[in-house]
């Protein structure tokens, strides 16, 4: 089932499939229960090492097995080549400022007042099971985008590209 | 205390910089880079482990502090 601007009126708006916005609300809504069990769960404990390596796993064979890696291809043939230098530019210099504070960080210890590496300042944030929620929920979205677009995205459909 | 204000402005430069980004001004975001590493099979596996160790890094082993 599709709706959109059809009939006399002007095609306007590309057709959104309800279905598909149904999907995705109902794997956002068991994503964000799961991610409350899971932020919930102590650390380095059984349970804890369950909550993650589960949608890793899951993640894992659908990466490997799952039909995305066959249109995944298709899809990769629309794209244009890689981005030139500059295009990467701003990214690399972040990369770089990172890398470099996180040595500095792990060169003093790891658990320097001064100097915390990026595990010591994230761990401040985790110590409330609200921001712990946010993180495992912004977690497992970084994670699987690629994943879901690639299926969401037909292999000749341009706009996949930014 | 300086290098926390640090790792802030860096991650909130990274958020900034990938919604403008988003608006189609010629630069690379995040998420194309990351579209083009998993469309690539080894890749993919790269981004599945990296993305694994961040979240058994940050959620299964991070330490409350004192």
């Amino acid at each position: 089932m599709v709706v959109g601007h059809e009939g006399n009126c002007r095609m306007t708006r590309r057709p959104i499939a309800v279905d598909s916005i149904r999907g995705l609300v109902g794997i956002g809504v068991v994503a964000a229960i799961y991610a409350w069990w899971a932020s919930g769960v102590p650390p380095f404990t059984p349970r804890a090492y369950v909550a993650v390596g589960l949608p890793a796993l899951v993640f894992l064979a659908a990466a490997i097995i799952g039909p995305t890696s066959r249109r995944a291809g298709a899809i990769s043939a629309t794209l244009p080549g890689p981005p030139h230098r500059p295009r990467v530019f701003p990214w690399a210099i972040l990369l770089v400022l990172a890398i470099s504070l996180e040595g500095l960080g792990l060169a003093l210890g790891g658990r320097s007042q001064a100097v915390p590496t990026l595990s010591t300042v994230i761990d401040h944030a985790l110590s409330r099971h609200a921001v712990r929620f946010a993180l495992f929920c912004a977690w497992l979205a970084v994670g699987w985008a690629p994943l879901l677009r690639v299926i969401k995205t037909s292999p000749t459909d341009q706009s996949v590209v930014d | 205390m300086v290098a926390t204000v640090a790792w802030l402005t860096i991650l909130a430069t990274a958020i900034v910089w990938e919604v403008v980004c988003h608006f189609g001004n010629g630069w690379a975001t995040l998420t194309t880079m990351a579209l083009r590493l998993w469309l690539n099979p080894i890749g993919r596996i790269a981004y599945v482990a990296i993305w694994a160790f961040v979240g058994w890094h940050v959620f299964a082993r991070y330490t409350l502090p004192h």
